[in-house]
Order: C-alpha cells, then structure tokens, then sequence
C-alpha cells in the first residue's frame, strides 16, 4: 500500500468542522422546518396534519444544532483554544480521496458500463495504483471476482444487477 | 411449562436439514463478516436481506440472526490476531487479547473469548425463552400510547446512557427521523420533502443508510490509516482449547457479571458495543488482577466477550417481543421482519409461533455450531485477513455497491450510499452516535404514527401519555433518561463541592 499514512500537517481541525457541520445542519434543520410548515404543521379536522410530527423534529434539530455551534462558539469567544486536536491531516486526507473519488466514478461507471465490468475495473485499478501490482495480475483479480459475482447474483440468486453494453453483446 | 414446549416445536422446525444449512451459511458468512473490518454485521445483514425475499421468512430470519452469531465471534479473532477490531464490539477484546497473542497465547485467548461469547449469548436466550412470551402477552395491553412511549423511553435512553454529548444524540436522531419523514406520508397521502424529486418519492430506505454509513464510511475511515494486517500465528489446537476450559470457571464471577451487563444493555438500547466496555470496565475494578489488565489477562477477554454476545442476543428481545431494537444490527433485522410482513410485537408470540420459536431455537442452535466452526476454522479467517487491503477494499465497496442496488433496484441508491458515506465519516470523527440516526430511520414512521393514533385517541392532548400507570411509568422513565446527563452534572456539582455551606435550601 502506498505509504502516505505519515501525519503530516493538519488540514482542518476538529473544531472548525464541529462548527462547520453543525452550520450543515441548522440548514437541514431549516428546510426540514420550512417545508413542513408550508406542508401544514397544525391540526385540522382528521387529527395532526402531515407536516406536524416532521416539523416539530426539525424545531428540535435546529435548537441541538444552535446548541453544539453556541458551544463551540463560546470556547472561541473565551479564547480557550481547542484542545481536540486535528479532524484529519493531509496525508491520511489524501488516503481516503484515494478511494472516495475513484468510488464515485465507479458509480457513475455502473450506469454506462453495468456494475460487473464497472467492479473488474474498479478492482484492478486500485490493485495497480494502490497495492502497486502488475497491471496482469490485477486485472485476473478484477476480472476473476467481476466472474464470481456474476454468477453468484445473476445466476445463482436469480438478482438482476445493473447491466450495460458487454453484457448485451453476450445476450443476458 | 408454555415457553419449554413451544421451544421445542421451534427445535423442530430448525433442525430440518434446509434450514440447518442456512444456519452453516449464515454462521459462516457471519464469521467472515466479523472478521473483516470494514464489514460490520448491520451492514452485512442489510446487504443481504434483499438476498433473502424469496425465502421463507423463518428460514430467512435463522440465515440472518446465524449471521449476527457469526459476527459477534468473528470479531474476536482480528482482535486477537490483528489488534484491529472486526467489529466495534471487538474493541475491548483487544486490550488483553492482542498482547496474549503476542505472548505466544493466541489460541488461549481465542478459545477465551469464544466460549465466553458462548456462555452470554447462552444465558441471554435463555432469558428470552422465559421472558419472551411474559412481555409478550403483557404488551397485548398496549395501545398506540403505550408503544409510543416505549420508543420514547429508547430513544431517551440513547441520550441518558450515552458517553456522547447529548445534544449531538438528540441531533443525531432528529436527523433520522427528518429522512425517515421524507416521502410519501402513510396516513394523508402527501408528499413531503421531496422537492419534486421523483427519486425521493420512496424516501430513504434504512438499509441504504447502514450500509452507507457503517459501509462506505467504515472503509473511509479505514483507508486513513492505512492498514496493512501484519498479525500472530493462529493455530488452536485441541489441547490448548481443553487446558483454557479448565481455567475459565475460575473467572464465573466476570462472566455471569458479563452477562448481567450485556443482557440488560441489550434490552434497554444500548446494544453490543457499550456492553462491552462497560463489563471491561468493572471487571478491571472488582479484579484481583485488575492492575494487569491490558498485558493480557485471561479475564480481560472473558469480561468484554461475554457482555458482546448477551448483549446482542438479547438485543432481539425487545425486538421481537415490543418492536423495539435493542441495537443497530437488531434494528436491521427489525426491518427485514417488517419487510416480511410480520409484525413484531404480541401478536407475532400468538399468529407466528412457528417463527418465533424457530428463531429463538435456532439461538441455541447456532449459539452451538457457532462455537464448533469457530473454534475449527481459525487459520481460514487469519489467512483471509492477510489478502492486502488494496484487494479487500474495493471488494467489499463492490459488494456494499451491489447491497445498495438490490434494496430497490435504483441507482439513485447507490449515490445516497455515498452520501450516507460522507455523513458516517464525518459524524464519526466527530462523534455523533450514528445508532440513534439508525434506529430513528428505522422506527421513524411506526414512532410517528402510533404519536398520531394516540393524539388522535386523546384529542389532541398531550396528558394521554400520563394517563394510566403503565404509560405514565414509561412516559416519566423517558424523561429521567432524557434529562439525566443535567441530573448527572448537578448531582456533581452538588458534591463536589463538600466545603461549602449547605445553604442551598437543604
């Protein structure tokens, strides 16, 4: 595995993400609120309206939320510097791009190219850019597991997966 | 005596050779996903229940809970070997069990930590065949108020029992509720939250959010560190496993004090994962030996194992007995029995005898196998754990990619996978509990529409949940719960402060 897994420098500490997600979250928490509202929050004649139980979950989110940023805001205001310390640095940040990014080409991957050929790839791929094998070795190992799965789904479980062009071709 | 004779049909129905299989597989498979990090049980189940809907349900569900067996004693064996916990509830083995290893005492050790987990899990479904149908046929008295404060009084506990910040708890499961809200509203046929998004007309299913969150966010957090399974020798001979039985009554105070723990935090939600420090934890306290846990005492693995398993065995008692899931990989298999179509609650006890029993027979069952396959098939799992981790990775983002798709055969499901993904990263490191996020998906939309039943029984007021004793004694529990960590903190305040003068109206 490629070694990037020293510290290095911290990319964003813990407590601006606390204040970041919990900004995040005072959003969600207003659109949950907003939307309910609209929906009708109240009651009516048949009993609570649709948007009342919804709604009132997003008073109580919004008011956690503005909780948790009231108390890291509080500890900035004090000027007590955080002690928690670093979210993530850049190299173990790096390490988790490694698979985040190529996972969502691979998903875009299975709508154009079915997931069986997407896995294949995917797999090899991160063999050969990650565990540093030969590009034949990995891509017996895409293929060979892209095979096993195959079978074992549109086979064996009778589990239709999403298919694309070279499955077409083989008439499945 | 009911419950014996009842258990005895459900042996019946599980010691049939299909679905005597089903429970191999199932013990099998669990073992497997216990033993790869990044593979949790919640996440495994949800992937395969899709699998299981062209099984009969009762096979399905002994396939399902073997795989949670499973789980819970293959976490043990990379937290021996590997000092990486396959599951969070292997975590705790890992203080004493990875240095016994280490010592050359591996197969000690894991012959410890899996008949200990034997032993809780065998008390706890003990509980369940006696307890079981009393809190069955006594949850026959609850109406919509009742249920609803019983799921009041688990989600409060979260808050009351949790090391979290309860603020980041009460978030954490407003949140599954928004998403469980989202879609198409049961009672009024409306829409809600979906924006126009025909994609959000479902809403969000639970398992996509497991296996986003658990799954995608696991091998994330995972890719941080960079693993690499560098681990001892595994080989567990016969006389090593009969020598480490000899020892192991020394320690039955540990382990029925284990099992107390996990059962009772597998009732009361808390599940596996907390039982099992916390039975680290007081075994660490009430030992003679207490100063050398974590250099590897036989104890510090009997203590964490034992509470893992009775907890989450016991975690399927309130599921089945109240639908209410004692842990996040119950919750899972809540939603598989809902998928079914049975309801869980009273009533399975009287229309489904069939399966309950089966199910809770084939606890005892797999309970058994588990340990025999376990104890045999040491070296595979170790063997499995060396295959690098740019192999592993990948593959088990394919297959939680496949368990996403299968839910409801839309793509959409798999990009919300990556959204649960980002959001179990983040709240992890963060630490915001994902269970309550879990559950509340899970019992959003039964906790919201028994609220509705019983506001509309009351009219409107709030004073049905203080009504009768039983829903007012649940009601004010909640409320403990709910407000306990203030209690908690001004109860400290209060004596921690002995020199000052007790003018505070005492």
């Amino acid at each position: 595995m490629s070694d990037d897994t020293e510290s290095g420098p911290s990319l964003v500490s813990i407590r601006t993400m606390e204040i970041a997600t919990a900004i995040v979250i005072l959003a969600f928490a207003s659109v949950v609120i907003i939307d309910n509202y609209e929906l009708g929050a109240g009651w009516d004649s048949s009993g609570p309206e649709s948007g009342y139980f919804p709604f009132y979950v997003g008073i109580i989110l919004f008011i956690s939320a503005a909780a948790i940023l009231f108390g890291e805001v509080n500890e900035i205001y004090k000027g007590r510097p955080s002690e928690a310390g670093s979210f993530v640095e850049t190299g173990p940040f790096r390490q988790v791009l490694r698979i985040f990014l190529p996972m969502i080409v691979y998903v875009i991957a299975i709508i154009y190219l079915g997931i069986y050929v997407s896995t294949a790839i995917f797999i090899a791929a991160f063999m050969v850019w990650l565990g540093k094998y030969r590009p034949w070795v990995a891509a017996l190992f895409g293929i060979g597991i892209a095979v096993a799965l195959f079978f074992t789904f549109e086979v064996w479980f009778l589990v239709p997966l999403p298919k694309g062009p070279l499955e077409a071709m083989l008439g499945y | 005596m009911d419950s014996f004779m009842s258990l005895m049909q459900g042996f019946s129905v599980v010691l049939v050779p299909g679905n005597f299989i089903y429970m191999l597989i199932g013990i099998l498979l669990g073992v497997l996903i216990g033993v790869l990090p990044g593979l949790g049980a919640a996440n495994g189940i949800a992937i395969l229940l899709p699998l299981t809907f062209g099984m009969h349900p009762t096979s399905a569900i002994i396939m399902l809970s073997c795989i949670y067996w499973g789980a819970l004693f293959g976490g043990a064996i990379a937290s021996v070997l590997f000092n990486i916990p396959g599951e969070p509830w292997s975590v705790a083995t890992t203080f004493d069990g990875y240095p016994l290893a280490q010592k050359g005492r591996a197969g000690e050790a894991l012959t410890a930590s899996f008949t200990s987990s034997f032993f809780g899990a065998l008390i706890a479904v003990i509980l369940i065949t006696f307890v079981a149908p009393i809190i069955a046929s006594f949850a026959l008295q609850f109406g919509p108020a009742e249920f609803f404060s019983v799921q009041l009084l688990t989600f409060c506990s979260f808050v009351g029992m949790g090391k979290e910040s309860p603020f980041k708890t009460i978030a954490s499961m407003m949140i599954g509720f928004a998403l469980a809200a989202v879609g198409l509203d049961n009672v009024t046929g409306q829409l809600r939250m979906t924006f126009g998004f025909n994609e959000l007309l479902n809403g969000f299913d639970f398992l996509v959010a497991v296996i986003g969150l658990f799954g995608v966010g696991e091998i994330m957090l995972t890719m941080e560190e960079g693993l690499s399974f560098k681990g001892a020798s595994a080989k567990i001979n016969p006389l090593v496993v009969l020598h480490t039985w000899k020892i192991l009554p020394r320690y039955w105070a540990t382990s029925l004090r284990g099992a107390a723990i996990g059962c009772w935090l597998g009732i009361t939600p808390g599940g596996a994962t907390p039982a099992s420090f916390m039975s680290y934890g007081l075994a660490k306290r009430f030992s003679k030996n207490g100063d050398k846990f974590g250099t590897g005492e036989l104890e510090g693995v009997v203590a964490p194992e034992t509470a893992a398993h009775a907890a989450g065995t016991s975690a399927l008692l309130p599921m089945l007995t109240l639908g209410i899931p004692g842990s996040p990989t119950a919750a899972v298999l809540l939603g598989g029995l809902l998928i079914w179509g049975l309801q869980p609650g009273p009533l399975l006890f009287v229309e489904q005898k069939d399966f309950v029993w089966g199910t809770i027979a084939a606890m005892y069952v797999g309970n058994v196998v588990g340990l025999i396959v376990v104890l045999t098939t040491v070296p595979l799992w170790a063997s499995i754990l060396r295959i690098p981790f740019s192999i592993i990775a990948p593959v088990i983002v394919a297959i939680c990619a496949v368990g996403a798709f299968t839910v409801n055969n839309a793509m959409i499901d798999l990009f919300f996978m990556l959204g649960f993904g980002v959001i179990g990263y983040v709240f992890k490191k963060l630490n915001y509990p994902l269970a309550p996020l879990v559950l509340a998906l899970v019992l959003g939309d039964k906790a919201e529409s028994s609220f509705r039943q019983a506001m509309l029984g009351s009219g409107g007021s709030l004073s049905i949940f203080w009504s009768n004793w039983l829903v007012g004694s649940i009601t004010a529990l909640s409320m403990l719960m709910l407000f306990w960590p203030l209690i908690a903190k001004l109860i400290g305040m209060a004596r921690g402060r002995p020199a000052q003068p007790v003018a505070a109206g005492e």
